[in-house]
């Protein structure tokens, strides 16, 4: 009787800890893999907002256009508070080839990648084959701009 | 042991707990930083709204006074900030860009004096900080 009570009591002690430490471990797994989850949701999320901030901040304006030595010569002045970087070019077709120059007298022909806070720049491209057209400027932030040009 | 046992339990349902609470933090501070953000993307579409709609409000009438003087008169419902001076000569450009922005408040009026080199054939215009551009008219 004793051997057997004592048995009953030991086995008892033993499902408990046995019980405990699968909760323990259930519990730190789906709280690791809920921080993991919540972590990379969040994130994306932040990641989204983020790009639509940068988005938000792109102001560009058109200041002029010519066409001068064959070539399209659009002035653009960037009166937002961040850089622009110009990705592609469209116009009556998409512009494989353009080139950025700083307009600035004090800085005439400086060849850039981006537009700069508080600058004017000369973006310089073929002329479209059409008279009236839409030129179309996408950025690498995700901002698209569309003006409506006659030569 | 009964005991025991019972202190075990006690410890599982402690443990339980723990982890919704700590389900229930992690949730609140992603939570937390996802509203930090957002009302920082509320605030950036705020100031860009604010500039866009300051930029429709600006209403510059610009005059050539002499080959050497422009005259600016701020006939809109807003402060402008010249930042620089827009030449075109035939197909030749110039853009001078001002060491520091005049600022033309509503209703009054500014000289600016041209740089060196800009003739009376030359069409001139102020750039604005909020990116118009205005054109100069010969003064009557």
């Amino acid at each position: 009787m004793y051997v057997i009570r004592g048995r009953r009591g030991v086995s008892e002690v033993l499902g408990a800890i046995v019980i405990a430490v699968l909760v323990l471990g259930m519990s730190a797994s789906y709280i690791l893999l809920e921080m993991e989850r919540s972590e990379r949701e969040t994130f994306s999320l932040i990641d989204l907002i983020r790009r639509a901030e940068r988005r938000q901040k792109i102001l560009l304006s058109l200041i002029y256009y010519q066409v001068n030595d064959g070539q399209l010569e659009v002035y653009i002045y960037n009166f937002g508070d961040v850089s622009v970087t110009p990705v592609k070019i469209l116009t009556d077709v998409e512009v494989d080839l353009f080139e950025i120059y700083d307009a600035s007298v004090n800085n005439g022909g400086l060849p850039l990648n981006e537009i700069p806070s508080e600058t004017l720049v000369k973006l310089v491209l073929p002329v479209p084959s059409t008279d009236t057209f839409s030129f179309v400027l996408v950025t690498e932030e995700g901002g698209i701009f569309v003006w409506e040009m006659m030569l | 042991m009964g005991n025991d046992a019972l202190r075990c339990r006690r410890g599982t349902v402690s443990i339980g707990a723990i982890a919704i609470i700590a389900v229930f933090m992690i949730a609140v501070s992603c939570f937390a930083l996802l509203i930090v953000e957002y009302d920082r993307y509320l605030y950036v579409v705020k100031v860009s709204t604010q500039k866009l709609l300051l930029r429709g409000r600006e209403n510059l009438s610009v005059e050539r006074l002499e080959t050497s003087k422009l005259k600016v008169i701020n006939k809109g419902s807003v402060t402008s900030f010249v930042v620089g001076i827009f030449v075109r000569s035939g197909s030749d450009i110039q853009y001078i860009p001002l060491d520091t922005p005049i600022n033309v408040k509503i209703l009054s009026e500014r000289e600016i004096v041209l740089p060196d080199g800009i003739t009376e054939e030359m069409d001139v215009s102020v750039i604005t900080a909020y990116g118009n551009v205005f054109w100069a008219a010969e003064s009557p």
